[in-house]
């Protein structure tokens, strides 16, 4: 079994998806595409060999209404031998521990330094999905930074906003420390100001279900304070976790703070 | 029995959203490539697959608000001789409208490598300009803003085009102007492109 994360363009590359509402609460059309990197190679033309791969596509869905798949060969090699090259089947599935899409794919080859490199895929779904996920605002005060220097599209560019499974790596020598990993990313869904902040509202809708997650929150370049940057939760739990009867977190907030006087 | 299609290859979808987007675009299309010209060496290109698919309503000073879900995979390899080979679609590395007519494109990296010459008989060369040496398929999904057309269009529900795209092409109905340019396009930018 290779099991590969849309996430991570080394194992999926290019990997994109778009979502169409319908005009129905909490159903969604989501269509997933992308190059998935199996890198799956064998050196025998006697025999068919078969492999099955597991692509996490990474969005969190409370059902599946109705899907279908398309898919090939994207990469394929051979060596001067008898072949067979397949992708012998496309499934869906839905995790049963994080809730999240996974992609099921069936390979098989035969031949000397055969492999199949790469498959497409794009998956078509009609999905329910959860009502509210993790959410909250960023702020930071006026005098740090003049938000209303930034167009709608530099606000979202500025602020990278993530939610992370955290596994604490417990090397043989040296210190123990935390890795964490993205798992789902958020948008910004707004401007707003009041008296002493500038105040961005965040969505992060497909956050997996069943394990600890960490909201990080990265501050881009075009946001020119003057100082080192340093952005903060301050209000909301942490870690935060999702599950089919608590599927929204509300008031996740943050705050950004330079760490120099201004 | 043939299907009265006016625009093969690209299916609209009314959708109410995500804001600001009212329309989910299927586009389809299919390409080949000669690959790569030395034996034995793997090539990298980058590829541009232009499509019949034109934004309804672009404007050169605006430009489009859209995203895409695009996947491209291998219809076909060779013809090739008994060899070491490699026939590799690594990426779709993005997709926009081109900025005259706001026809829609998508860009991707390919990579080739056959162990000998697809024919060795240089008058085949000659003959067809280039062998294409394998034909992939391309399906993107493009979320974007079309203005809706009214209910009391003139244009709506008339015409038949269903010779259009088939071996004998003939336009019939009573929209010229729109047809036409929809033709030219089509005839002119579905190829594709390699720099």
């Amino acid at each position: 079994m290779i099991v590969l994360d849309a996430n991570n363009n080394d194992q999926v590359a290019g990997a994109k998806v778009i979502e169409a509402e319908l005009g129905q609460a909490n159903k969604k059309m989501m269509i997933f595409s992308g190059i998935a990197r199996p890198e799956w190679f064998i050196n025998d033309d006697g025999h068919t060999y078969f492999e099955d791969v597991e692509v996490n596509l990474r969005r969190t869905v409370l059902g599946v209404e109705q899907f279908s798949i398309s898919g090939g060969l994207a990469s394929i090699t051979n060596d001067t031998s008898n072949f067979l090259i397949a992708t012998n089947s496309f499934d869906l599935d839905i995790d049963q521990t994080t809730q999240e899409l996974i992609l099921k794919v069936n390979l098989a080859a035969q031949g000397e330094v055969t492999g199949i490199g790469r498959f497409s895929y794009q998956v078509v779904a009609i999905v329910d999905t959860q009502a509210i996920g993790i959410s909250g605002v960023i702020k930071w005060r006026k005098e740090i930074f003049d938000g209303t220097t930034l167009t709608p599209g530099q606000i979202s560019q500025t602020f990278k906003i993530s939610a992370n499974h955290k596994d604490r790596i417990a090397p043989p020598q040296g210190f123990v420390y935390d890795k964490l990993t993205p798992v789902a990313y958020g948008l910004t869904t707004g401007f707003m100001s009041d008296e002493n902040d500038f105040i961005i509202p965040y969505e992060i809708p497909s956050a997996p279900y069943n394990q600890p997650l960490i909201v990080m929150v990265e501050v881009g370049a075009l946001f020119r304070a003057n100082g080192q940057i340093n952005v903060g939760q301050i209000s909301g739990p942490n870690p935060i976790t999702l599950d089919l009867t608590n599927q929204g977190v509300t008031n996740v907030d943050f705050r950004v703070n330079t760490l120099i006087p201004y | 029995m043939s299907l009265n299609i006016f625009l093969p290859g690209v299916t609209r979808i009314p959708i109410t959203g995500p804001k600001p987007f009212n329309t989910l675009v299927c586009v389809t299309s299919f390409g080949d490539s000669w690959g790569a010209d030395e034996p034995g060496q793997l090539r990298r290109f980058s590829g541009t697959a232009v499509s019949t698919f034109r934004l309804e309503g672009f404007d050169q000073r605006v430009k489009p608000i859209f995203n895409h879900s695009t996947s491209i995979w291998l219809g076909r390899i060779g013809p090739t001789e008994t060899c070491n080979w490699v026939y590799a679609i690594d990426s779709v590395t993005g997709a926009g409208f081109e900025p005259v007519f706001g026809v829609y494109f998508v860009t991707f990296d390919v990579g080739t490598m056959i162990g000998r010459k697809p024919f060795k008989s240089p008058a085949a060369q000659e003959i067809f300009g280039f062998i294409p040496q394998y034909g992939y398929y391309i399906c993107s999904y493009v979320l974007c803003f079309e203005p809706p057309l009214q209910n009391d269009d003139v244009r709506m529900n008339q015409g038949d085009y269903s010779g259009i795209g088939s071996e004998n092409s003939k336009i019939k109905g009573s929209s010229p102007i729109v047809r036409t340019e929809s033709k030219k396009i089509a005839h002119s930018l579905a190829s594709m492109r390699y720099s």
